[in-house]
């Protein structure tokens, strides 16, 4: 019997098994010495409708709800986000190094949060932080006027006027970025802690602020896994069979860009997360996006998760920067994985 | 009528390259587009399928193209390209499932019908045995039916073939050609291909429209078509046209020394 590539359920669980142990783990590894079963009683207690005494202290319960438990989920989040936006971006514009970075979300992000952080905005105080706003609207903003100039100089139909149009908006916004940290030396350490990526100080707040976006986006992407796969013949055999590539890469722009924007406003920027995750699971589990894109959500919440337990751990009680990790990891891997891909090209 | 274009025009930058075609195709027949470089054969293709952005009239199927989507478009002509895209990783079934691409819904998922569908042609063109290899795996004349499956499993009433047998040997190119004679007689097909050699083209061809800088410069059967007179001012070479056994042979003549 024919059968079209799909994720394989063994692949499912295996993946879904590797993000519960990290869950567990970053639960009950810390400097607080406190049980599995007493971390996921605590964290089931505040599961509506269930009720369970996990007969911590309250210092103990609160280091699990409102310390781990809330960074926990944004390592996920934001790792599941990154990752699916870069292997939206791969697919897109066939382009194996292709990230949302490249449109200018970093730069514009790093900018709006410089500008928050010198003016003392940024205090990391309730929902409305301008912090995390300011570096959402300025990727947003940024990956915008990539669009903009881009319809301008050539259109975005055209791949390499998109990607170049990116590198202008992306040395602009840092040129402007690096005069503002350069006026402000004061600030200077706080942009780079940021710059380089935190979930630290993490609570439900950012969470909340993160979780929509991640869904919604997430949802747009997976519905658009097949056209994906489509559209790697190219555009105008794409478009003899039926498809509008044009359309379809202005919506999983959209969406990934959004998506990589709520991320990077509580996560900072953290690096090399969207290249690592994605082409993994393409080494390991299948090329098309039915396997990539569901796979690569889940390993990278895993993934991301995993080393900001690794970010608070190696070091206690300092923290690495995360996208320091990431970047250390992920540069080495990069190498690796761009001789293999040679190797499956040529 | 399967297909109609009146006056159709193209302009690539600031110089035309069709220029005024008129053209029919009947139903079930196959209509070979010949000429030297750059007469404008693939842009003209390219142009019938919208790929280009073109004037005139153009009519598929008794409809205004104008007036059908995409989707439908799809689902009535499709094309194999010169130089396919072909994602190395990508299994021949999972490429050959692309082809139903027009006809899912809205999540994208293939019903058993449409597996079905792909098994038949999987097993039509030979190509069971590769059925779970990756395209970069597999050789150039078995790449060329992979294309002519996906077209196939598209289950359209067009077909179009650019260049179909520039890549292949002399066996393979008659192999293709065919069958993709086959084919349009067990599916009822429409073909309109371009073709660089003239032998071939004569040969499977009902019908030539002789293509010289976007003009058409003859049309009709092979045997008014490839006229040593015509064939020689349009490809600026001396032919002889020789009969042979009932087929005609282009023979371009060695110029004298």
């Amino acid at each position: 019997m024919i059968q079209a590539e799909r994720l394989r359920p063994s692949w499912l669980i295996a993946s879904l098994g590797v993000l519960f142990g990290v869950v567990v783990a970053s639960l009950v590894i810390g400097p607080a010495d406190i049980g599995v079963r007493a971390a996921l009683g605590e964290v089931l207690d505040h599961v509506p409708g269930v009720n369970v005494d996990s007969g911590l202290s309250e210092t103990n319960a609160a280091i699990v709800w409102k310390l781990r438990a809330p960074r926990l989920v944004l390592g996920i989040l934001v790792g599941a986000m990154l990752s699916i936006a870069g292997a939206s971006y791969q697919a897109v514009f066939r382009n194996p190094l292709a990230s949302p970075y490249q449109l200018g979300a970093a730069a514009g992000g790093g900018l709006g949060a410089t500008i928050a952080i010198v003016n003392g905005w940024g205090d990391g105080a309730g929902f409305f932080d301008a912090l995390p706003l300011l570096a959402f609207v300025g990727a947003i903003g940024a990956v915008g006027a990539t669009w903009v100039l881009s319809n301008a100089a050539g259109g975005v139909r055209s791949i390499a006027s998109l990607l170049l149009a990116g590198v202008a908006v992306t040395a602009f916004l840092t040129a402007i970025q690096t005069f503002i940290q350069q006026r402000n030396v004061d600030t200077i350490r706080q942009v780079y802690s940021w710059i380089l990526g935190s979930l630290a100080n993490s609570s439900w707040n950012e969470v909340y602020l993160a979780l929509p976006y991640v869904l919604v986006m997430t949802a747009v992407i997976l519905v658009h896994r097949r056209r994906l796969d489509v559209m790697s013949v190219g555009d105008a055999e794409a478009t003899t069979l039926g498809l509008r590539p044009a359309r379809v890469r202005a919506v999983v722009v959209v969406a990934a860009t959004l998506g990589t924007a709520a991320a990077v406003a509580v996560g900072g920027l953290i690096a090399f997360v969207g290249l690592i995750v994605p082409h993994t699971v393409r080494l390991v589990a299948g090329t098309s996006n039915r396997v990539v894109l569901p796979l690569s959500f889940i390993v990278g919440g895993a993934f991301l998760a995993g080393v900001d337990l690794l970010a608070r751990s190696i070091a206690t009680p300092a923290e690495v920067p995360i996208g320091v990790l990431t970047a250390a990891i992920g540069a080495p891997f990069f190498i690796m994985v761009l001789r293999t891909s040679r190797r499956l090209v040529a | 009528m399967m297909l109609r274009c009146v006056d159709l025009r193209v302009r690539l930058g600031d110089r035309e390259v069709v220029r005024g075609v008129d053209l029919e195709v009947e139903a079930g027949s196959w209509v070979t587009i010949i000429g030297p470089n750059g007469a404008g054969k693939t842009t003209l293709l390219r142009a019938l399928l919208d790929l280009v952005g073109a004037s005139g009239h153009r009519e598929v199927a008794g409809r205004n193209l104008a007036e059908i989507d995409g989707r439908e478009r799809a689902r009535l002509m499709a094309l194999v390209p010169q130089i396919p895209e072909m994602p190395p990783a990508m299994r021949v079934t999972d490429y050959l499932l692309l082809g139903r691409t027009p006809h899912l819904g809205m999540l994208g998922v293939e019903s058993a019908e449409d597996l079905a569908i792909v098994g038949d042609v999987l097993a039509q063109l030979d190509l069971e045995q590769l059925a779970d290899r990756p395209l970069a795996q597999i050789s150039g004349g078995e790449r060329q039916r992979a294309v002519i499956g996906r077209a196939l499993v598209q289950q359209v009433q067009l077909l179009f073939l650019d260049e179909p047998t520039s890549a292949l040997d002399l066996g393979h190119q008659q192999d293709v050609l065919e069958l993709i004679e086959s084919l349009r007689h067990e599916h009822g097909l429409t073909i309109i291909s371009t073709m660089h050699d003239l032998n071939l083209a004569g040969d499977f061809a009902d019908r030539l429209v002789l293509l010289a800088d976007g003009r058409v410069e003859a049309t009709g059967s092979p045997e008014t078509v490839l006229d040593p007179a015509v064939l020689g001012a349009t490809f600026g070479t001396a032919v002889d046209v020789i009969e042979h056994e009932g087929r005609m042979v282009v023979l371009p003549r060695r110029s004298e020394r």
